[in-house]
């Protein structure tokens, strides 16, 4: 009787002690970033939190490697042939969804075409697409009517916007309406999401890795922790706390009067992320005087001088800054010093002369001044008095970030509600490649708002377009960059990166000009 | 007395009407465009329309009225613009966070201030006085945030005893959800002590200046049972008054101390609604706070019955 019950009791305690242990065993990498994820379809904005943690649900066809040279991802082989006009691919295989189901050609077509409705390269693609079709359970084909040497590079798009792989009922989905699930065959799979609050993935046992190691998005995903939650803190003092009260384990952006606390402890790591960081734009409206005038928006290129605007914004940490000519980023593949003069030698004597050239007559620059956010708030008085020091009159006017978005979209004089000039910043990842970077298609009405119309630019970046390899790529941006400045399309304010922080418990973090959390390994 | 209480819920329904169409004009009216927010940085003027269009933000002003009121009488108040869940299922969310947080701040108030109040009153002029109306300006004058951030730091960081942020709800456990819900109450109870131990103070000191009083001391009533007996029933009327009408300066305090302690209540969501123009969410959480704002008043009014006699004739 007594030996029986003490077995019971025995085999309860190891039982138990099983259930601790691996209760305890579970790793959860909690972290916080920087925004909160409004919405989880990837097609429908370009929100960077979503986006981050839609890499981790979804896996992509190919993907970009650390040298910005796209890598086959989900696809294990794919072939071209001769004429550049057909490419056939086969699917890695194993490849499964988190519901079970096998990836198959048909998933891949339906993500396809989903995707060239909304993207830009991928309505390129489309312009040229014969046919695509299966070629058998896990092969598929495209077809194009001419050659096009950016196939590759849409199909690994970084972003804006990639190119997910779902399931075919789910990519079926009109982009607007509301995806029916968040299923994938990445890394993790989808756990809960409560806006605003947290977002939460686990990993996916059945998710098989590719063999090479990681390189960007490129390579080997291995899911290192159990759980990801993405923890919502709007408030960077409460992130900071929480992040030396080891309550979160990552911070990807630590606030610049913060760092010194977060470099302080013995317990964290700091380094600048993500690769490439972010650039500051003077965006300029095209269609409005007196900005319409290309030589006034010579003069402001004159009248300003990056070193102010990277002063306001990290004071005396130069090592987070990079005064930088280039508008498709400094350590981008596109980088050149080309035309950069005016606005890399501030002079607002000879802005004032330019001016006076132009005949501008005084007519105000509306401003818009996003008050409610740090960054626009500062550099946007900076900003503002450079101009005026150079002859400018300004009219500032002061508003919150929403009011600006709505704003900027009015193509009216600035009396209508219009404008003619506001500030924002943009990440490495769009920067970097002029089909990503938002301000250099030269389309009049259907570039990004400001309006630049030139034949001209638009030529050059068709050509870029077209380009059928890296060095005839580098060699049409560098025509684009000299056609941009001598337009002004926008002004680059220089390049910055935050610094991230993080738990020494942690590892493998891997640099991205995007914020990449598969294989960081927590130590328990 | 039904009569009374009918009559009060009655009038719930044109103050909720005049809320929900003062919201709606204020946030229609004002400027920023959720389309071009939700579309994001690089889209362009027609993929911001086709979601205006979705939105039906395209539709004539009084129309968007008439839509919203005729689901809202259906208890439906729409969908996030941004993350297309229901406003319903994202206020149940964070009721709790905010409740708790409401409830556990006016009780650690009512708990300290009243007998402060009352001790101050009864010691006038004297150093407990003094510190009392010390401590009151600084609880009026020091701001939330300020409070919050040196209790976190004093006792989050350095001693470690608490949680510095987040929230665990009741369902994790009781002494969890307590923890985590200790220093934002605190500091948010130091504004609301501060205005209760004033009003307490005050309304005693004039109470124990009464005839009554001076009565039942010429009959030899001990201090105790001048001050519980007597005194302590008179002032309830003028204190919960005080309770009831500053809760609302409660809502407007849970607002910041959740940013602080990044507790996910309606005070945050309230905030993230307006500032992304999320109509739906905006909306739906003024008539949730509206409705508590004229529940607590109902309550108010109900309990001034059993402090005041006279009242329930």
């Amino acid at each position: 009787m007594f030996s029986k019950a003490f077995k019971t009791l025995a085999a309860a305690a190891v039982l138990s002690a099983a259930m601790t242990f691996s209760a305890h065993a579970e790793s959860v990498l909690r972290l916080r970033d920087v925004g909160d994820i409004q919405q989880m379809d990837p097609l429908l904005s370009t929100n960077y939190p979503m986006r981050d943690m839609a890499y981790l649900i979804w896996d992509t066809l190919f993907a970009m490697d650390a040298n910005f040279q796209v890598q086959p991802q989900m696809v294990d082989t794919y072939t071209t042939s001769p004429d550049g006009k057909t490419y056939d691919f086969t699917l890695r295989k194993g490849l499964v969804f988190h519901d079970g189901a096998p990836v198959t050609s048909a998933d891949v077509l339906a993500s396809v075409n989903r995707w060239m409705g909304k993207d830009s390269l991928g309505q390129e693609i489309a312009k040229r697409l014969d046919k695509m079709e299966a070629t058998g359970q896990t092969s598929f084909r495209i077809v194009l009517k001419e050659p096009f040497g950016q196939l590759l590079n849409g199909l690994g798009r970084m972003t804006a916007y990639p190119l997910f792989i779902m399931p075919e009922r789910i990519a079926k989905t009109p982009i607007g309406e509301k995806l029916p699930a968040l299923i994938g065959s990445g890394p993790f799979k989808f756990v809960e999401w409560q806006p605003g609050v947290k977002f939460v993935v686990e990993k996916f046992a059945g998710y098989i890795p590719r063999s090479e190691p990681p390189s960007n998005l490129a390579g080997g995903k291995i899911a290192k922790v159990d759980k990801i939650e993405r923890i919502t803190i709007p408030d960077d003092t409460s992130a900071v706390n929480a992040l030396l009260a080891k309550e979160i384990d990552f911070m990807t952006e630590v606030p610049s009067d913060q760092l010194a606390l977060v470099e302080a402890d013995p317990d964290m790591v700091t380094e600048p992320r993500p690769l490439l960081g972010k650039s500051i734009q003077i965006v300029i409206n095209h269609t409005q005087p007196p900005l319409n005038n290309e030589k006034v928006r010579q003069a402001v290129q004159l009248a300003l001088n990056q070193q102010d605007f990277m002063t306001t914004l990290l004071g005396d940490r130069k090592e987070l800054y990079k005064l930088c000519p280039a508008i498709f980023m400094c350590g981008g593949p596109y980088e050149t010093d080309v035309n950069s003069a005016r606005y890399m030698n501030q002079n607002p004597e000879k802005a004032k002369a330019l001016l006076k050239e132009a005949g501008y007559d005084g007519t105000p620059i509306t401003f818009l001044h996003p008050t409610d956010q740090l960054l626009q708030r500062d550099m946007g008085t900076v900003l503002v008095q450079a101009l005026r020091n150079a002859g400018f009159t300004v009219d500032d006017r002061q508003m919150d970030l929403a009011t600006m978005f709505s704003r900027r979209n009015n193509k009216g004089t600035p009396a209508e509600g219009g404008w003619n000039m506001f500030l924002t910043a943009f990440g490495g990842d769009a920067m970097m490649d002029p089909l990503t970077n938002p301000y250099v298609t030269g389309a009049c009405d259907k570039a990004f708002v400001g309006w630049p119309c030139d034949p001209e630019l638009q030529a050059r970046w068709k050509t870029f377009l077209l380009a059928d390899s890296p060095a005839a790529r580098k060699e049409a941006a560098i025509k684009i960059q000299d056609r941009s400045n001598e337009i002004v399309t926008f002004i680059p304010m220089g390049q910055y990166s935050g610094k991230s922080g993080w738990s020494k418990s942690l590892s493998g973090m891997i640099q991205s000009p995007l914020q990449i959390y598969w294989n960081i390994e927590k130590k328990q | 007395m039904s009569n009374f209480v009918v009559r009060r819920l009655l009038s719930v329904i044109p103050i909720a009407l005049i809320v929900l169409v003062t919201v709606f004009l204020l946030l229609h009216i004002g400027p920023g465009d959720p389309a071009a927010l939700i579309a994001g940085e690089n889209a362009t003027p027609a993929q911001i329309e086709q979601i205006r269009e979705r939105l039906f933000l395209d539709r004539p002003l009084l129309e968007q009225l008439f839509l919203y009121l005729s689901h809202v009488v259906q208890l439906d108040l729409g969908q996030s613009v941004y993350s297309g869940l229901p406003v319903l299922s994202l206020i149940a969310q964070r009721i709790e966070p905010t409740a708790v947080l409401a409830v556990s701040t006016l009780l650690l108030s009512v708990l300290i201030a009243v007998p402060m109040g009352v001790w101050a009153a009864w010691r006038a002029g004297s150093t407990v006085d003094t510190a009392l109306i010390v401590a009151s300006v600084l609880g009026f004058s020091v701001p939330v945030f300020v409070i919050g951030y040196v209790l976190v730091d004093v006792f989050a960081l350095r001693a470690g005893w608490l949680p510095v942020q987040g929230y665990k709800p009741l369902s994790s456990g009781l002494w969890n959800c307590f923890r985590s819900i200790i220093l934002p109450s605190v500091t948010l109870s130091f504004l609301f002590s501060a205005l209760v131990a004033r009003i307490t103070r005050a309304t005693m000191i004039e109470v124990l200046a009464e005839d009554y009083i001076r009565t039942a001391r010429a009959k030899g009533a001990g201090n105790r049972r001048i001050l519980v007996v007597h005194a302590l029933k008179n002032i309830g009327v003028p204190v919960v008054t005080v309770v009831g009408t500053s809760f609302a300066a409660l809502l407007g305090g849970v607002v910041i101390t959740e940013s602080v302690f990044n507790i996910p209540g309606m005070g945050r969501l309230t905030v993230d609604a307006i500032l992304t123009r999320d109509y739906p969410v905006v909306q739906g959480v003024l008539i949730v706070f509206s409705f508590v704002l004229i529940t607590v008043n109902l309550l108010v009014d109900l309990s001034y019955a059993l402090f005041d006699p006279r009242v329930r004739q």
